[in-house]
């Protein structure tokens, strides 16, 4: 035999299912290298409750011309209720039912072929074909599903499916007959049904397995939606939920004699679970039915049920239809019936007729054409991908300064063909790996979707809070912040939108040296004679502690602590006009510049922005030691604090502590404040309870007693 | 025997300093057109194109990628991945020339050792202001065993070729088609599988 290796041949063909954009574009095109016949095709449902057929059923099928279909599809429940069944495969009730079928069929059993059929138990589905029929059936494979109870190994088999898959000329069609569990309060079991015969109809049809014989990862197999058309049959037991809106039996019963049965429709358990996508997905039914409930009849009559237990009446038997894509062209061409002149069973029968445009492939046309479909298949993919634009392709912040935030936006344009999902992507390489950005910057929203047309606008923050202005001299590459976010547009491409900002440099976010050498610029002043004077209040200031904190410290000894109301709302403008005034010396004095609340809150940030408390770190240990040793000598106390700090610290915590005790004395409320100079000072962990409070009392003790030791 | 069209899927990247015409020759093979204003990729971009080689249908994502120095850190971290990669230079250009070698290193740390790599100079259509000759292109490519063609992606000179030539480099690396073979008759999962006949492609 010779074998192909796919090295010699060159050409590759079209083989549905390979690829969906490709087959996509080959069903719009299917009229380049299709042709299509129209086939009717007549499905009927019946459960026959276990009866014997009659030799024929001349009202079954109708025999007018018009209505003479190439196919037809027969579906019986209950075929066969003795209980040998379920053990012996008895086939005596089986080949009664076929005759009768067949020569119940317009023009009798010599006008049509049996295409295939299936039995489990009495659930049993058959096609035939008529004999003039032009259509190439093939690849006509079977199978059923049980579901339903199980005993022992096998299930029984009183429920399940059966089905018949067949390609006609080009076109994949399946029959499935159904039943499902019976019962007014089995809606759950006949949806389990349902998702057991859906997922376990697969076919093992033998031209796919050429199709896809190379997919060695893909199991080749046909499953009921690979298939173009689906006819789903049978005794699907669904119900009416009438007792849930109070509608007696009687009263079901009346309407469903009446004119106004169709009324009864809106409370069909099968209706209102397709509804809800329980079952059925995709799945069409004719949105009316016009013909009463088809069971429950005595039988040999048109009687409702009048036995015991009095069945409600239903549409147990139904026919729905599957397309596998709307081009399908498959139409109901008659109104659905139920034959009640069919009296022995306790169900109707139930039929529909169809008209299917079957499709016939010309393969060297289809050949040709997929070449091209490739193309406009990549066309598309590359059209598809998701777009946007962005209104600034970088954003620079200008200056920024501490506590002063700043916000830019961007707009994000959708600008694709469909809507697209963006995110801000863990920007790689970056050194704290899991953010995508640095901690100066923050980005809202991170992710979004946005519809196809639409915008939205992104807003970006450069906030140089306590914690970063710390540490910012880390930060900063060539004299700025830099930062480049990655906006990634799911399944598409990635902008990258770098930002920069510089940093102010500011007595905020300083170190006690660098205060300490900071001078103001002086030359403003020369030209303001009024201001001007010889002897600034700055220039008392003692040379260990920086002059902005000096000032601040001062301001507020002026204004006094009456007038500090620490009530009042933090204002950033009068921040900011404080933060100018420490950085250029003008106005020196600063108690007429802002309210003491604003000073004092100033002057808090200023130290808690230092890069290192003025309580050094690491003299916790020996404070805490002394603290215990001298727990009542306060000179002791404040020696070991004092000695353990460098000359610059030991200025300021005592100017602080004068500060505070002045404030302390003139009013005594602000005590309540020693715990936030506790934090402010020593930098500890405020959730540590415990040494929270130890900190507070260190400092109250060393603020009662240093100031008489130092400044004396 | 059948082949699925799309069973393979190639990563192709593109890099090279900014302005060499990375985009310019994404654009020329999957659109078959040029632009000549100069817009700088900010960013990662990608297109799909499907070829055919050796009667395989293969599905091409070639990933362009911003060229301009400060992305460097952020675009290497998008070389794993990639099947085969395309080094741009710009024949009228002695820098983009010259920075190659930088280019080849970050190669070797940030993609797949089996990563197939290839050397284009571009813009070959501009003569009067060629500055790397043909031969110092060839031998640096030579030098690290690449291949290496001189391209226009403004008269769309070599650019189909070069892609090609990628795409099979990588092919041949794959497994071959025996191995699949092989792998599909001892598939368990596989009931009713015919065993090997002859087929389209
Ligand atoms: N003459 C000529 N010009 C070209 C050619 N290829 C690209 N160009 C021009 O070179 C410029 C840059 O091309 P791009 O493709 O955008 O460059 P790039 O490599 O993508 O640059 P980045 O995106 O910044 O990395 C454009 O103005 C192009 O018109 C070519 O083959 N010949
Ligand atoms: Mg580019």
């Amino acid at each position: 035999m010779a074998t192909t290796t796919f090295y010699t041949k060159q050409r590759c063909n079209w083989i549905e299912g390979r690829d969906a954009k490709v087959d996509e574009v080959m069903r719009e095109w299917m009229h380049k290298f299709c042709t299509f016949q129209d086939v009717k095709i007549c499905v009927s449902t019946f459960n026959v409750n276990g009866r014997s057929p009659l030799s024929v059923f001349p009202t079954w099928f109708s025999q007018k011309p018009e209505d003479i279909a190439e196919f037809y599809a027969v579906g019986l429940q209950e075929m066969d209720l003795s209980v040998g069944t379920y053990i012996i495969d008895n086939t005596k009730k089986m080949e009664g039912w076929v005759d009768a079928i067949h020569c119940s069929l317009p023009g009798g059993r010599t006008q049509f072929n049996v295409v295939g059929s299936m039995r489990l138990v009495g659930i049993f589905v058959i096609v035939f074909q008529a004999v003039n029929s032009k259509v190439r059936v093939s690849d006509v494979n079977v199978k059923y599903v049980a579901t339903g109870i199980s005993v022992l190994v096998n299930k029984l088999g009183n429920k399940g499916g059966t089905a018949v898959s067949m390609k006609m000329n080009d076109t994949w069609v399946c029959f499935v007959n159904a039943h499902f569990a019976a019962g007014n309060n089995e809606l759950e079991r006949r949806n389990q049904d349902f998702r057991d015969i859906y997922n376990d109809m697969v076919f093992y049809p033998r031209s796919q397995q050429e199709g896809l014989r190379d997919r060695p990862l893909e199991v080749p197999i046909m499953c009921l939606y690979d298939h173009d058309v689906v006819f789903w049959f049978g005794d699907l037991n669904y119900r009416l939920n009438t007792d849930m809106y109070g509608i007696s039996n009687d009263e079901v019963r009346r309407i469903a004699s009446s004119d106004k049965f169709a009324d009864l429709l809106q409370h069909c358990q099968l209706r209102e679970q397709m509804a809800r996508g329980t079952v059925f997905k995709d799945f069409e039914e004719p949105s009316t039915l016009p013909f009463r409930p088809t069971y429950k009849y005595d039988c040999g009559t048109n009687t409702w049920d009048t036995s015991e237990k009095g069945r409600v009446p239903a549409w147990t038997d139904r026919i729905l239809t599957f397309k596998k894509y709307p081009q399908v062209g498959l139409e109901s061409i008659r109104p659905m019936v139920s034959i009640d002149t069919i009296t022995i069973s306790d169900h109707k029968p139930v039929r529909a007729m169809f008209n299917l445009k079957v499709k016939k492939i010309n393969e060297s046309g289809a050949n040709n054409v997929y070449e091209e479909a490739i193309r406009e298949a990549d066309r598309r993919a590359n059209e598809e991908l998701p777009q946007v634009q962005l209104s600034l392709n970088e954003v620079d912040f200008g200056i920024v300064n501490y506590l002063e935030p700043k916000t830019r936006s961007v707009i994000v344009q959708n600008v694709g063909k469909s809507k697209v999902r963006f995110s801000f992507k863990v920007r790689p390489n970056a050194r704290n790996n899991q953010e995508i950005c640095e901690k100066w910057l923050m980005v809202t929203p991170t992710h979004y979707q946005i519809p196809q047309g639409s915008s939205m606008e992104i807003s970006l923050t450069v906030s140089i809070s306590t914690d970063i202005v710390r540490r910012i001299q880390d930060l900063i590459r060539n004299g700025q912040l830099q930062e480049i976010l990655v906006l990634h547009l799911e399944n598409g491409r990635d902008y990258f939108i770098p930002i920069t900002a510089v940093y102010n440099n500011s007595c905020f976010g300083s170190t006690l040296e660098k205060l300490l050498s900071m001078r103001p610029k002086k030359e403003v002043n020369l030209i303001d004679f009024g201001d001007f004077s010889e002897n600034s209040l700055s220039d008392n200031c003692p040379p260990n502690v920086p002059r902005v904190i000096y000032r601040l410290v001062m301001a507020l000894r002026t204004r006094g602590a009456v007038q500090l109301n620490i009530e009042e709302e933090q204002d950033n403008e009068v921040f900011n006009r404080i933060r100018s005034a420490l950085e250029s010396g003008q106005p020196d004095d600063l108690s007429q510049l802002a309210s003491s609340y604003m000073l004092y809150s100033a002057l808090i940030r200023l130290l808690d922005s230092l890069d290192e408390p003025i309580i050094l770190e690491g003299m916790f240990k020996i404070i805490h030691k002394e603290m215990i040793k001298y727990r009542t000598d306060a000179r002791q106390l404040w020696t070991v604090v004092r000695s353990s700090l460098p000359k610059q610290n030991q200025a300021v915590l005592e100017l602080i502590c004068l500060m505070l005790r002045e404030f302390f004395s003139q009013k005594y409320e602000l005590k309540d404040q020693l715990s936030l100079w506790a934090t402010v000072l020593f930098r500890h962990d405020i959730q540590d309870e415990k040494m929270h409070g130890m900190f507070s009392t260190i400092l109250q003790t060393i603020c009662d007693y240093a100031p008489d030791v130092a400044l004396g | 025997m059948a082949r699925r069209p799309y069973d393979m899927l190639f990563k192709l990247l593109l890099i090279g300093d900014s302005g060499v015409g990375k985009t310019c020759i994404l654009y020329r093979f999957s659109d078959d057109a040029f632009n000549t204003t100069f817009i700088s990729t900010i960013g990662i971009d990608f297109k799909i194109k499907t070829i055919e080689l050796k009667g395989k249908k293969i599905k091409l994502q070639i990933w362009d990628t911003a060229g301009q120095e400060r992305f460097h850190t952020i675009t290497t971290s998008y070389y794993r991945g990639a099947m085969g990669i395309m080094l741009v230079y710009d024949i009228t250009n002695a820098k983009s020339f010259d920075n190659i070698a930088k280019w080849l290193r970050n190669i070797d740390e940030h993609a797949s050792e089996d990563v197939v790599k290839m050397i284009l100079g571009n813009k070959c259509d501009m003569s009067d202001r060629r500055v790397v000759s043909r031969e110092r292109g060839e031998k640096i490519a030579q030098d690290h065993g690449i291949s290496f063609h001189e391209t226009s992606a403004k008269l769309n000179v070599h650019v189909d070729t070069a892609f090609y030539d990628l795409a099979e480099a990588i092919l041949a690396k794959m497994p071959d088609s025996t191995d699949e073979q092989s792998r599909d008759t001892v598939n368990p999962v596989q009931p009713q599988r015919q065993s090997s006949s002859g087929g389209c492609c």
